[in-house]
């Protein structure tokens, strides 16, 4: 009898250790999917920001009339001028968001995209800048701080400060425990406020 | 069952080691990340903050500055000065910066292990006078007709009023004197602030204070009878002070002396008559008319004795670009009218109060003002439409109005002054400059 409830006992215990081992299995996975998918969107995030600040700052850079470097500015979408790549002709350089992806798990994915047209008109350079974006907004504002409203055209020439907000989030769900305010996505989110190119700012107001 | 539970114990181990390390490897890598953009973020904000310093050491700088290091925010950076390629007359500004912080971040593997560096450069350029739409020492009539007699409003003050506009960078190193509701399309600089009438209420987006020196008479001359000389397009009339006319048609102009031609009567290419486009008169007047093409720029200088209200530019007619400007701004034509003492738009009275005279250049009066002969005493003659702007010592008046309601013209000319947005990065052959810099252009990485 006692060695019946030896067996029986030693079986409970087993039991118990296998689904403590399987749940920590769980787990433990569970965190290093979400801790690589968080390294990914943080490195996706850190790339893309690069590049924005990198090319914004430039914006207006050996165009003749500042006023004009502005072409579009729209709340997700910017095209500007800017002698980009620094060779003394002037680039028309766009960024904007592309349609929500269907096809992956998370339905607010989209694709953030980046265009540089050389003076001739020809496509010299961009395409996708960045994948896993949801948001990508755009605000503008005079040297006084005061709002111009997106694709008000008579008023780009007043536009010195650009406000840009940017989230990525992962494609599909992990397990975060950290980030709980995104239906179990990784994300990263960066907001610039004040980002204003010398350029722009160089003459008049 | 001891064994295999010691078997299952290392097997979870492992297991469990692997996956601590693969999320070691990814907290690693994610600080690695954020090191290497704090890292980034530093060492540009270090390059910025050198520039910014080295900047506001050249725009206010009494003696040129030296180049210099500096140590902050835990990297050191260097300022460099040095003449811009391919405009020598411009100053490159670089300021390069570097951290002992090594990049960890293996996102671009070739940096792995240097060190932080960035470069920002700013271009600068001598403030050049041509891209005023407006600007003057004083705003106030100085009025003074060519045997030196001051007009009757000699002194008055120049008020900008409801129904002014003004089109491109305005300036005063004295005070704008501003009633109603004029309007100004930039943030306006004065050196002295703003005199407010009664109705003040102008449409603007604001104002600086700043002052612009001007060149002396003196090395103004200078410069200008020296680049005159080098092309051949001196003209050295201080022996009979006989005015010189020059009218332009295309690429040939029309030499005159004295206007009537008695003593020369020539057309020559432009490029024959002065190789540089600089044209300088000394001792006498200059009268131009015409449409012009290429880069010219004409000055007329006074003297002592018989020519001492002498030095004075005579616009006869229509003076336009081949290329119109406003129309292209590709155009490569380009005016600069530089009088040593007045611009005088020549009366002309069978003008009607539906004339329109273009004007297409740069204006700057060293001791006068752009004006219209006899402005009080004219009858309606229009307006005139400058596409470029006035640089001037006086705030010159073309026309005598009663302000209303209604706004009533009663002689001369009403004017429509527009910047030529060329004049930003470029300005007839040797017209003034200001001792003082202005940034050109910023390149930040």
């Amino acid at each position: 009898m006692s060695v019946m409830l030896d067996l029986i006992g030693s079986l409970v215990i087993a039991g118990f250790v296998i689904l403590m081992g399987l749940r920590l299995n769980e787990t433990i996975s569970g965190t290093a999917d979400a801790s690589m998918a968080g390294l990914n969107v943080q490195e996706s995030m850190a790339e893309l920001v690069r590049n924005i600040e990198s090319d914004f700052k430039k914006a207006g850079f050996n165009v003749p009339d500042p006023t004009q470097t502005i072409l579009l500015a729209d709340t997700a979408h910017i095209k500007f001028l800017a002698d980009i790549d620094h060779n003394g002709k002037v680039d028309t350089v766009e960024w904007f968001l592309g349609p929500k992806l269907t096809t992956l798990p998370n339905p607010n994915v989209c694709v953030l995209y980046r265009n540089v047209t050389d003076s001739s008109g020809v496509w010299s350079g961009g395409g996708a800048a960045g994948l896993g974006v949801t948001q990508f907004h755009l605000n503008y504002f005079t040297q006084a701080g005061a709002p111009v409203q997106p694709l008000d055209a008579a008023n780009y020439s007043k536009i010195w400060i650009i406000e840009i907000a940017l989230r990525v989030e992962s494609p599909y769900k992990v397990q975060d425990v950290v980030n709980t305010d995104n239906s179990q996505y990784a994300a990263a989110f960066w907001k610039q406020t004040r980002l204003a190119s010398r350029n722009i700012k160089r003459h008049g107001g | 069952m001891g064994r295999s539970s010691i078997i299952y114990v290392i097997g979870l181990t492992l297991i469990v080691g692997l996956m601590l390390n693969n999320i070691t490897h990814n907290s690693v890598s994610s600080m690695d990340t954020f090191t290497t953009y704090y890292g980034a973020t530093r060492v540009h904000n270090i390059a910025v903050s050198g520039a910014n310093v080295g900047a506001q050491a050249l725009l206010a700088y009494a003696v040129f500055p030296a180049n210099f290091g500096v140590d902050f925010f835990g990297g050191h950076d260097s300022i460099m000065y040095f003449a811009n390629t391919p405009q020598t007359d411009w100053v490159t500004l670089r300021s390069v910066s570097q951290v002992d912080q090594v990049i960890t971040s293996t996102m671009n593997p070739e940096l792995l292990g240097l060190p932080f560096r960035d470069t920002v450069e700013g271009v600068f350029k001598h403030v050049t006078f041509a891209k005023f739409s407006w600007f003057t020492e004083a705003e106030k009539n100085g009025y003074k007709g060519p045997t030196g007699t001051a007009g009757p409003y000699y002194g008055a003050l120049d008020w900008k009023i409801t129904g002014d506009s003004v089109f491109g960078p305005a300036h005063t190193n004295g005070k704008f004197n501003i009633d109603g509701r004029p309007y100004f399309n930039q943030k306006v600089t004065t050196a002295l602030g703003i005199n407010k009438g009664p109705t003040y209420n102008p449409d603007w987006p604001g104002y600086d204070i700043a002052y612009e020196s001007r060149p002396t008479t003196a090395n103004l001359q200078a410069n200008l009878t020296a680049a005159a000389m080098l092309g051949q397009g001196f003209f050295d009339q201080t022996a009979g002070n006989n005015d010189v006319a020059l009218t332009f048609n295309n690429d040939q102009v029309r030499v005159q002396i004295p206007p009537n031609g008695s003593l020369r009567d020539t057309t020559m290419a432009i490029s024959a008559l002065a190789s540089n486009g600089v044209i300088v008169v000394q001792g006498a007047d200059v009268r131009i008319k015409g449409t012009y093409q290429g880069q010219i720029t004409v000055a007329a200088f006074g003297g002592s004795g018989a020519a001492v209200n002498k030095g004075n530019v005579w616009i006869d007619g229509d003076v336009v670009g081949k290329t119109d400007p406003q129309t292209n701004p590709a155009s490569t034509d380009m005016l600069g009218i530089v009088a040593g003492r007045m611009a005088y738009i020549t009366e002309d009275d069978t003008r009607t109060a539906s004339s329109v005279l273009n004007i297409d250049a740069a204006v700057y009066c060293q001791n006068g003002e752009l004006t219209a002969e006899n402005f009080w005493n004219i009858p309606l003659s229009g307006r005139v439409n400058l596409y470029g702007g006035v640089t001037q010592s006086t705030a010159g008046s073309l026309g005598l109005f009663n302000p209303g309601p209604p706004l009533t013209f009663l002689n001369g000319y009403s004017y429509d002054i527009h910047n030529d947005p060329r004049f930003e990065t470029q300005q007839p052959p040797h017209f003034p400059t200001s001792s003082s810099y202005e940034m050109v252009s910023w390149w930040e990485n």
